[in-house]
């Protein structure tokens, strides 16, 4: 059917800067490689006994036999740690100038000027620029890169550190958890609500490199929060991997929503850890958007611990030619009256192969709590395929959980009514997958769903036939 | 020899016993379970995600027993019914109306058919021997048995019944079935596995194969209601040719673990297949089921339906499996599964999962949990009924859509019965 992609295979952000470093580890991964880290960091003696045994981990757990396809993940060709520049930017100008041009290019301080609170920008290991606004600084809101929160929110950054996610946790939690730098901290005081988003923008630019970011984020007792997060790379030949961990915790009748848009670029290997702890009445959102990448195997998840707490995954997965999204959710129902909801929606196009994975769990003590999963996919064309793996676990009598999915194509009645009413194929083909993913590109903040739009580019003229 | 335990028994032992019992069958079907006795060696006890099998102690259960039959029942079939009886894995009793038989229509112990090349030909094409431990014991030591061959274009609907039982000194029923309808031909088969309660525990292997050739159709119905100390595994599997129908209605409500499965290889174009499952877990037990539908053809079309009630400290794991290759076109492939929780300490999960390789299909599930609705209760007692009997009514409610959708009047009512017996429980 379609010789061109409804969604655009361009990459627009593969160019790379060449070698802009200040010092860049050789290949591989070894106990020195991570005691350099923490060592060039100066971090206290905790963390490098913590990133020492996250290691002894990483080395005892298998590679996970599901999911997709990771044997030419080789951890023996990623450089792990690559340090951008001396010192961290304060101001616009005190940021280098190649890695300037490259985020002027992908609009960051535009986009500063215009909505954000705050945004951060991390280039290979190291957050290169921070900045927040002042109003936010003086309501107590903490909002820095991960590193420098351990050296100057010593205590609270122990209390809470790696209690969502243990290292034990899985196989790339633990390598993130050995070798992680940069990443966000954000901390909002009891009752304080920002109505504008925080942001950080991650890159990779040299090859073969591995990102391990590292995020944070505190709300306590009635706050709110929202933290937004993109992320692109060059395109090269070799692999690379990004692995990321997300913690957070959302504290009595607190709300925090968590959006990502990722569009790495398709040799990136993305397989991130996100996991939130939501307490009393609180609410954890995850609004989920995943484009790029070669392979994506990631599952926000949202622990309901606290009675009456909300749990939300909303996202949008687009696979494209030889890429694989293995994306989806995990709710866990741990306490009364908690309620969670995932929409999931996913478009595979050109050969590339989309997999919704989730997981629903009511616990015994999960009384009176309900779960609404919705699944829907649209293939686009012979050679894509899709995959609906749900799991549901119920151990409580008065819960409620409905599960719905659908696989299908363009729908052939719908095209027949808009082309009749005047609307060309492409038009019309268009309308119907903008109008499929719309439920997604609604929550997203403005900015940003411009940002989709572009991303979602439609080149379709003598497309359909 | 009266009996064996699998770990105290040798190689070499169950070598002489393959010889001793079954030395007499053809060459292949002997050379068959010589593999299999050598293959149990290193095979593992299945391995099923939610269903851990290493503290049954399946190995302490005999494996092989010569238990006498206590010979033939005296129900007769219904009307125009051919019927087969298997006790304690020997074939008992075994009657074909005239006007089938004629025709051509051979209902007979699978023991006895293994001289016929298309049983050959065909016996173990669906369900091989080693996939794992189950599979290899099933193959080396298999009794009893039935073979059921409609040939093509019979006009009327051949109705056949077997049934399975086992008293309670039995240890070990391993069973196989070859189910071969012509092409054009209709055939109705209602299976019943039941065991009587002794205390000792009983291991069940049930593997039916079913081949349906163009243009026929089987609807396979099934009841299984063995007792608590059996540890059963039924394996189902049927291959469709061109415009074939394949129709399954399963009852699963007895035995202490039961792993059931049923699947459907819709092999050619305009295949279709429709399966229920109906169960009911009460007491302690442990349910596995699963339900698959591989789509290889064009215009392919399956539906599958599950309703399951769940008390106690009962556990079920339902698995449904839509899969479309690439080139399936115009298939349509749906699934249901819908679990009725009555007690706090059961647990249900399900795993609805659709693998989707082809663009022009359209492909659906849809999956729910959920509790007796307490506002229907407080209805129904405020009008004079008893909390339990209100339960009762709501369940029947939530049953009913699947289990009236039984197309065959005789199975229906056995299952509403098994329903019933497991409510008042």
């Amino acid at each position: 059917m379609a010789s061109k992609p409804i969604v655009s295979d361009e990459y627009q952000y593969g160019f790379n800067d060449g070698d802009v470093g200040v010092l860049k580890f050789n290949r591989g991964l070894r106990r020195e490689t991570v005691e350099e880290i923490s060592r060039i960091k100066k971090e206290p003696k905790w963390m490098l006994d913590f990133r020492l045994h996250a290691l002894d981990v990483f080395m005892k757990k298998p590679m996970p036999n599901w999911g997709g396809n990771l044997s030419t993940l080789n951890f023996d060709e990623i450089v792990y740690y690559v340090k951008p520049s001396e010192n961290q930017g304060r101001t616009w100008d005190d940021v280098p100038q190649a890695i300037k041009d490259t985020f002027e290019r992908l609009g960051i301080p535009e986009a500063e000027r215009k909505f954000l609170a705050g945004v951060s920008a991390q280039y290979e290991s190291e957050v290169v620029y921070h900045s927040i606004r002042d109003d936010l600084k003086e309501k107590g809101i903490i909002f820095t890169d991960t590193d420098s929160a351990l050296r100057e929110y010593p205590e609270l950054f122990r209390e809470y550190f790696g209690t969502v996610i243990p290292p034990e946790d899985n196989k790339f939690a633990a390598l993130n958890s050995a070798v992680w730098s940069g990443g966000s901290f954000v901390y909002i005081p009891k009752g304080v609500k920002t109505d504008i988003p925080l942001q950080a923008y991650f890159r990779i630019n040299s090859e073969n490199m591995g990102q391990f970011e590292r995020t944070l984020i505190i709300a306590e007792d009635d706050a709110f929060g929202h933290y937004v997060e993109g992320c692109t790379a060059p395109i090269y030949s070799s692999e690379s991997l990004h692995s990321a961990v997300v913690e957070i915790i959302v504290k009595d009748r607190a709300r925090m929503r968590y959006t990502t848009v990722q569009n790495w670029a398709p040799n990136v290997y993305n397989l991130v850890t996100k996991r939130a702890v939501a307490y009393q009445d609180a609410t954890m959102e995850w609004v989920d958007g995943n484009i790029g990448s070669k392979l994506t195997m990631k599952y926000p998840s949202v622990y309901m611990v606290g009675e009456g707490a909300k749990g939300m995954v909303l996202s949008i997965a687009v696979a494209g030619k030889g890429q694989h999204q293995d994306t989806g959710s995990k709710m866990i129902h741990a306490a009364p009256h908690t309620t969670s909801t995932i929409v999931s929606k996913s478009i595979s196009q050109h050969g590339g192969k989309t997999t919704y994975r989730g997981l629903v769990h009511f616990a015994p003590d999960a009384a009176e709590s309900k779960a609404n999963v919705k699944c829907d996919t649209l293939i686009m064309d012979d050679e894509s395929t899709s995959d609906t793996i749900p799991y549901s676990e119920v151990s409580n009598a008065n819960v409620e959980m409905e599960h719905e999915a659908t696989v299908t194509k363009v729908s052939e009645e719908a095209l027949f009514y808009l082309t009749s009413r005047g609307l060309s194929e492409e038009e019309a083909t268009r309308m119907i997958v903008m109008g499929f993913i719309e439920p997604f590109t609604r929550e997203l903040p403005m900015e940003f769903a411009v940002e989709m739009n572009r991303l979602i580019k439609f080149e379709m003229e003598g497309a359909i036939g | 020899m009266s009996e064996m335990i699998l770990d105290q028994t040798s190689q070499a032992e169950l070598n002489s016993l393959v010889e001793e019992r079954f030395g007499h069958e053809p060459e292949w079907s002997l050379k068959r379970r010589r593999e299999a006795v050598h293959a149990l060696l290193n095979l593992d006890w299945p391995r099923l995600e939610r269903t851990p099998l290493k503290k049954r102690k399946l190995d302490q259960i005999a494996l092989f027993q010569a238990v006498p039959a206590p010979g033939v029942r005296p129900t007769p079939a219904p009307d125009g019914w051919a019927e087969i009886w298997l006790d304690n894995n020997q074939v008992v009793s075994v009657s074909v109306p005239d006007t089938l038989s004629q025709k051509g229509v051979r209902l007979e112990a699978l023991n006895e058919a293994l001289g016929d090349p298309e049983v050959e030909a065909q016996l173990g094409r669906l369900l091989g021997q080693d996939e794992d431990k189950v599979a290899a014991l099933n193959g080396a030591l298999w009794q009893g048995g039935v073979f059921l061959r409609v040939p093509a274009h019979l006009r009327e609907v051949v109705q056949v019944s077997i049934r399975c039982h086992a008293t309670a000194e039995a240890q070990a029923v391993f069973s196989k079935n070859l189910i071969i309808c012509g092409s054009e031909s209709h055939v109705v088969v209602t299976q019943r596995l039941e065991t009587d309660d002794g205390g000792m525990k009983t291991m069940l292997s049930e593997n039916t194969e079913i081949i349906v050739e163009d243009g026929g159709r089987v609807d396979f119905g099934a009841i299984q209601q063995c007792a608590p100390t059996v540890e059963g595994f039924i394996h189902r599997s049927g291959a469709l040719g061109h415009d074939a129908v394949l129709n399954w209605n399963i009852g699963e409500f007895g035995s202490g673990l039961v792993v059931s499965d049923h699947v459907s290889h819709l092999n050619e174009p305009g295949a279709s297949t429709a399966s229920t499952t109906v169960f009911f877990g009460a007491g302690s037990q442990h349910q596995d089921y699963s339900a698959k539908s591989y789509h290889h053809a064009p215009h392919t079309t399956s539906n599958m339906v599950a309703r399951g009630v769940m008390k106690n400290k009962a556990r079920s794991v339902f698995t449904g499996l839509t899969q479309i290759e690439a080139g399936a076109k115009g298939s349509d492939g749906r699934q249901k599964e819908q679990t009725l929780m009555l007690s706090g300490d059961a647990r249900a999960d399900a795993i609805p999962s659709l693998i989707i390789d082809e663009r022009d299909v359209f492909a659906a599930h849809a999956a729910s949990a959920g509790p007796i609705d307490r506002a229907a209760v407080f209805y129904l007692t405020s009008r004079g009924l008893s909390e339990a009997e209100a339960e009762r009514m709501i369940v029947h409610g939530f049953l009913a859509p699947v289990i009236d959708s039984i197309a065959l009047p005789e199975l229906r009512d056995e299952v509403w019965d098994a329903v019933e017996r497991k409510i008042r429980a």
